[in-house]
């Protein structure tokens, strides 16, 4: 396990604590903009996990309707996140990679085990999560077949979510005549 | 007519079926003998993973009726698979970063190229850009990488030229697909129904295709419209 690697889950794990206990959301979304540099270079289940549970969590900590409908469940949420938080940092501090994954998990076993309608509403906000972390992951140069394997997602999802994004790779081939020439098309 | 086939990215056709413009398949096949062909995992991904939500369903429904019409072709066999985990192998080895390799590609990518070899064409569609970068300009590719992910990524050109094994790879975009089919007259339906129709039709094909995930440019999309009908 490379050792920044570490560093950096453990710098984003401690930063995203002190945030969601301030209910800075801004400061939340940020930082798993952060950690998606190390997801994309080592793709692995840690950094990415993280990355998206991280959007995930502002989205759903930043929704105040939610709070408001929902309010018991999401206190109850909030205190299980931070708990598991902090036994996270704690086994990163030990570089226990496994004890660090196990709590991530559990965050997601909290919304699986929350409010049927709650529940649902959190299942959403994690598959938008993985989508726009896979759009930035694709961003960052990996193929969106990669990224849809790697995120547990569609390729359908991670295109439209892409297509809103804008391209500015420079176009150097002139692939109009190359379309000409096979379907057999003069100019124009 | 010599028979002339194109393999298929999944990217082009969950654009061309978002789109609405699958028809096109149909059309071109019927004017000249060309066989539009996919492999298994490219199917899976545009069929089988539509199919298992709702809200993609109908789109590959589309796709899977052109299938079973023989418009689109599945090829697949032991040959196909060996080739594509053997270009994965090397593919994945040519950008890596202090010795650990930065994968940039998946299998089921790797299957179109290996299908391609397969059949002995040259023609390949694929709406995905990085895709595109790697088989045309790894060194953008590279470039790209180490702007984006703020660290020194290393290109491995050696590695690279092994993957390419000489093959010259001509890639079109779903975008280019639809330009062909204005200008043999596919969207003429369209020309009357508005003030410059023509040209509000192209336009908002090739629109509706980026915002479907075809990477393509406004430069290039607006270079196609003035090219095509003037402005």
């Amino acid at each position: 396990m490379d050792k920044k690697l570490i560093k950096d889950l453990l710098q984003v794990t401690q930063t995203v604590e002190k945030f969601v206990k301030e209910n800075n959301i801004s400061g939340i979304k940020n930082w798993s903009d952060h950690i998606i540099h190390s997801a994309t270079i080592y793709q692995d289940k840690y950094s990415i996990k993280t990355a998206v549970l991280v959007y995930a969590l502002s989205n759903i900590l930043g929704d105040d309707r939610f709070k408001i409908k929902f309010k018991k469940e999401f206190n109850t949420f909030k205190k299980r996140v931070l708990t598991n938080l902090k036994k996270a940092i704690f086994y990163l501090e030990h570089k226990n990679i496994q004890g660090f994954e196990t709590e991530m998990t559990d965050i997601l076993r909290a919304i699986a085990k929350a409010d049927a309608k709650f529940s649902e509403h959190l299942g959403i906000i994690l598959r938008k999560a993985k989508i726009v972390k896979g759009s930035w992951m694709h961003h960052h140069g990996i193929t969106m077949g990669r990224i849809a394997k790697l995120l547990g997602i569609t390729k359908w999802e991670l295109m439209r979510k892409v297509g809103s994004m804008k391209e500015d790779i420079p176009e150097n081939i002139d692939r109009l005549k190359i379309a000409r020439e096979f379907f057999g098309v003069k100019n124009v | 007519m010599s028979e002339k086939i194109i393999v298929f990215d999944s990217s082009t056709l969950i654009s061309m079926s978002n789109v609405c413009i699958l028809d096109i398949f149909r059309k071109l096949k019927e004017r000249s003998k060309i066989r539009f062909v996919i492999g298994p995992e490219v199917k899976k991904e545009v069929v089988d993973d539509a199919l298992k939500g709702n809200r993609f369903k109908f789109s590959g429904l589309r796709i899977m009726r052109l299938i079973k019409e023989g418009i689109i072709e599945v090829i697949g066999n032991s040959q196909i698979n060996a080739e594509s985990q053997n270009l994965l192998n090397i593919a994945n080895r040519v950008y890596s970063k202090k010795r650990s390799n930065v994968k940039v590609i998946h299998r089921g990518e790797m299957e179109s190229i290996a299908l391609m070899k397969f059949l002995k064409t040259d023609m390949l569609a694929c709406d995905e850009t990085i895709m595109r970068l790697f088989l045309e300009d790894p060194e953008e590719l590279n470039s790209l990488l180490t702007k984006r992910l703020k660290s020194k990524i290393v290109f491995d050109k050696k590695i690279h030229k092994q993957f390419m094994n000489g093959i010259k790879i001509k890639v079109i975009r779903s975008v280019e697909i639809a330009a062909i089919a204005h200008q043999i007259g596919l969207f003429e339906p369209f020309r009357d129904i508005v003030f410059r129709g023509s040209a509000q039709t192209l336009k908002g094909v090739l629109w509706a295709l980026k915002v479907s995930g075809c990477g393509v440019s406004y430069e290039n999309m607006e270079a196609y419209v003035k090219e095509l009908v003037g402005k």
